[in-house]
């Protein structure tokens, strides 16, 4: 179970911001206000987080997404670097 | 049940973004995590986070909403700064190469036990200390070292083995910073701190990608920008990028004209009459050194011949504003325009900006300047800049090097775990400054060597030449890293030498090694670092290292056990010291009377394991941190007592009376300012001459090592992108962003492209005269280059890019210059 939730900022003059973010899978904008919004990002099978903040990242009007919190329990990374030994 | 747990864990991820944004949001029921403060893993901003465990385990984690770097905001990278910790190959235990049972150098890595591991390096360190002498020894350390680790390191190497053959990879990153800092002020580190964001009015980048590589801090740049019109940013570098997207002007210039550049605007400064006389007259210096001080090649190589100053290139002689005057005339508009490649208008914009008496600026640099074979000069061409109109040390005013790593500053260069540096700005050199260093770590003069020690790169190529028998790699990966790595990990792998790394995971480092020790990440043990803005932050240890994984410090502090004083010093030395011959270095250097009076438990820990402590039955971490403060307090390193920064986050040294200082070297912000002068460069305060003054330079533009010619035609710029950290070892361990950035590539001009034949995701060739790699080519990316110029990032052990890479160093600073060399790129 990986919750995540980022801090957005963005053009409130600019419309469908919000709109366009809520349209990324995974992605829900719980809050917004004064160009200032809360995204909570869910994805169950740990594949597609940071994804999913680089798409936010790159919605037009979007100026800044950071993360605030990450939850990841029980989660061991699958590294797909060359094992050496 | 699941349902009503996803429920409660999403409100608390609301509360905590809700809180960073200052929007009110339901308040979170308390979770079942327990939080505590520390800090980021990664790269300088040192931001302040929160981890959350469960059950010994790290289950979350949230940016610091009291921290006041990020203020509750973590970049991308906050995606695996816990997570990092659990990569499945996460090294457990000891790796020795064996055949038969036995270490063979072309063996196979076998599991080991630490007292195997530490039997083999006992022999390796005995046989070269033997036959070889101390200097034989080498060990090559981080600005990723928690600060007391750094310091361990240095008290076994400098004074317990008596050699200062001890160099970070800082010397990678910041030595030419801090080259400029000591020739310029005569102390390191910024004089200014991160509220200068908040109240500059111009920021110039000069090769500093910070939208990629700060972003924390890159997004208080915008939000300057944002809320207050007429706030601006020029981005100046040699190639497009991302910070492009909010600069109002964007200057690319050609490789290595930034030395022209600042000449101009200096000059531009004078002849417009531009000058802040009142500042200038009363604190500042002016300078002049030679010039043929060669590009930090072999003395072999044809490049250094007839470079007579290759060994005394930071010396100086004092001129006057004259000799200033009449050097900057050289550097006029159209002369610099020609050799920079930028329009004209856009270098006189520039320069009226420094010029304007109201502007406030703040100019930010990282690699561009310090990754230079000119970067001690380019550094102190900046400050001139700044000294020459008075713009510094005052809010938003302020000539700003950034670090790349969390404890480049905190770390390498507070501690000094250079080859010539001692703690807090001391120098081996100085017999006065060795001195110091005795009495406080309670050794026999002339304990320490007076010698300066193989800088980083000297050490490889001391590797190279069989000079360095045993070589120990802590929190680095030196065999990805360096410049011109091939000839280096070959002699690694071949000569007859014992390579040991200390790290989390195998890199490509730990395959070059004989013997891998498994380190204990960053929250498995107590830590401190220090940022960028002389903020040093302190966290406990968190959760347990895996398998019989140990932090850096334990396993510096452990095998110190193995060495009686009679089998490291002269008898002479013992003789004369507070020991007896059969006193281990163990006993001297860590587990000593002064140490054992920091008892372990101690209620600053709140309950917290400190496996390291708990071992030695004293609080290891408190006794080297009271003892290295030491060497600061009362001049002008001050640091707190240690319980403090478990209490705060972070203190800015100078720390006098238990406050902090924002602005260095004037009066009313830094307590060494003395009242009614203003301002006091006091680094320079007992310096002939340029007493309290702060030194400008003259220093010229001088070409590269290497340019593009008809055989190499090309450009190379290395560096980092957002996704991945330096070499990748942490970062390229999550999944989600393997596959976003799955692999380096080719950042090129479409056009280039073209010529060769070349489309995006092409596989491309990247040769120089050094070594090749493959790659693909990426032409509409986020970085843009203009014609003649590639950019490829360096942390993919695929695309080992250092293969290519040229080791030319700064002569002052020995910092190797990744950012130009000449490659040929061709179709695959």
């Amino acid at each position: 179970m990986n919750i995540s939730s980022l801090a957005v900022l963005y053009n409130p003059q600019k419309p469908g911001v919000i709109d366009d973010i809520n349209a990324i899978k995974g992605c829900e904008v719980s809050l917004s206000k004064d160009g200032k919004a809360v995204v909570v990002v869910e994805s169950e099978d740990n594949d597609s987080e940071v994804n999913i903040c680089k798409r936010v990242m790159d919605v037009d009007g979007v100026s800044g997404a950071y993360v605030a919190y990450h939850y990841f329990e029980d989660e061991t990374i699958e590294s797909e670097y060359k094992e050496v030994l | 049940m699941k349902l009503n747990r996803r429920d409660f864990i999403k409100s608390a991820a609301i509360t905590a973004a809700a809180g960073s944004l200052g929007l009110a949001s339901p308040a979170a029921q308390a979770d079942d995590i327990k939080w505590d403060k520390a800090v980021c893993r990664f790269c300088g901003t040192g931001c302040g986070v929160m981890i959350g465990t469960k059950n010994g385990r790290v289950v979350a984690n949230k940016g610091d909403p009291q921290a006041p770097v990020n203020r509750g905001l973590n970049c991308i990278k906050g995606y695996f700064l816990a997570k990092i910790l659990y990569g499945k190959d996460r090294l457990k235990t000891p790796y020795l190469r064996k055949k038969n049972g036995k270490f063979d150098k072309h063996g196979e890595f076998v599991p080991i036990s630490w007292s195997e591991a530490f039997d083999i390096m006992e022999e390796k360190f005995k046989d070269a200390l033997k036959k070889y002498g101390p200097n034989s020894l080498a060990m090559f350390g981080s600005g990723q070292w928690t600060i007391w680790e750094g310091y361990a390191a240095s008290k076994l190497y400098k004074a317990g083995f008596r050699t200062n053959n001890i160099d970070p990879n800082a010397r990678h990153c910041m030595a030419s910073a801090v080259a400029g800092f000591i020739q310029s002020f005569g102390i390191d580190e910024p004089m200014g701190c991160y509220d200068d964001i908040e109240n500059a009015t111009v920021f110039v980048l000069w090769g500093s990608n910070m939208a990629e590589q700060h972003p924390i801090l890159w997004s208080r740049v915008s939000d300057r920008k944002l809320s207050h019109p007429g706030v601006k940013i020029v981005n100046l570098s040699t190639f497009s990028n991302r910070c492009s997207d909010l600069a109002d002007m964007e200057i690319i210039f050609k490789p290595q004209t930034d030395l022209a550049i600042l000449n101009y605007i200096a000059n531009y400064i004078i002849s417009h009459n531009a000058v802040n006389w009142d500042f200038v007259k009363k604190h500042v210096a002016f300078k002049e050194g030679p010039t043929d001080i060669g590009y930090g090649l072999r003395a072999s190589d044809p490049r250094e011949q007839g470079q007579l100053h290759r060994s005394s290139a930071k010396k100086g002689w004092l001129v006057n504003f004259n000799r200033l005057k009449e050097h900057v005339s050289g550097y006029t508009l159209d002369y610099v325009s020609k050799l920079s490649g930028v329009p004209a208008g856009k270098l006189q914009r520039l320069a009226e900006i420094y010029a304007d008496p109201n502007a406030k600026i703040t100019s930010f640099w990282t690699m561009g300047f310090n990754q230079h074979t000119r970067g001690t000069w380019v550094n102190e061409l900046c400050y001139m800049v700044h000294l020459l109109t008075g713009k510094i040390s005052t809010p938003g005013n302020s000539p700003y090097s950034l670090t790349g790593q969390p404890s480049a500053c905190g770390t390498a260069r507070e501690v000094g775990t250079f080859a010539h540096r001692l703690p807090a700005d001391l120098v081996v050199m100085k017999k006065a400054h060795r001195q110091m260093a005795e009495k406080i770590w309670h050794l026999p003069e002339g304990t320490i060597p007076g010698k300066v020690g193989t800088h980083a790169v000297k050490m490889m190529r001391w590797l190279e030449d069989g000079k360095i028998k045993v070589f120990w790699s802590q929190v680095a990966n030196p065999f990805q890293d360096f410049a011109n790595l091939n000839p280096f990990a070959k002699a690694a792998r071949e000569m007859d030498n014992f390579i040991i790394v200390s790290d989390a995971y195998p890199t490509v480092s730990a395959k070059v090694a004989d013997l891998i020790l498994p380190a204990a990440m960053i929250y498995e043990k107590e830590g401190a670092y220090g940022n960028a803005e002389r903020r040093t932050q302190f966290w406990r240890q968190q959760v347990k290292a895996p398998g019989i994984a140990k932090s850096d410090l334990w396993q510096v502090v452990e095998f110190s056990k193995r060495f009686k004083l009679k089998e490291v010093w002269p008898s002479s030395l013992v003789a004369n010291s507070e020991y007896t011959p059969d006193t281990t270095l163990f006993e001297v250097l860590y587990a000593n009377p002064r140490a054992k009076k920091y008892r372990w438990t101690d209620p600053i820990e709140m309950g917290h394991d400190n496996d390291e402590s708990k071992q030695y039955g004293f609080y290891i971490q408190k006794y080297l941190w009271e003892e290295y403060r030491l060497f600061g307090l009362g001049r002008g390193h001050d640091l707190a007592p240690f319980d403090a920064y478990h209490r705060v986050r972070g203190l800015r040294w100078p720390v006098v009376s238990g406050k902090e200082t924002r602005w260095r070297f004037k009066e009313g912000y830094d307590p060494y300012v003395e009242t009614g002068t203003g301002y006091q460069f006091y680094g320079n305060k007992h310096k002939k001459g340029i007493e309290n003054r702060a030194v400008i330079w003259v220093r010229p533009y001088q070409p590269p090592t290497e340019s593009p010619d008809e055989n190499y035609d090309m450009w190379l710029c290395t560096g980092r992108v957002l996704e991945h950290w330096h070499s990748g070892s942490m970062t390229r361990r999550v999944p989600e962003l393997y596959r976003a950035v799955p692999y380096a590539v080719i950042y090129m001009n479409p056009d280039d492209a073209k010529e060769r034949g070349l489309i995006r995701n092409s596989v491309a060739v990247v040769e120089s005269r050094r070594g090749k790699v493959r790659a693909r080519v990426m032409t509409n990316g986020r970085n843009r280059p203009p014609r003649g110029l590639v950019f490829v990032p360096w942390f993919d052990a695929k695309v080992l890019i250092n293969k290519c890479t040229l080791d030319a160093t700064c002569p002052i600073s020995k910092q190797t210059d990744y950012k130009k060399c000449a490659v040929r790129v061709y179709k695959a």
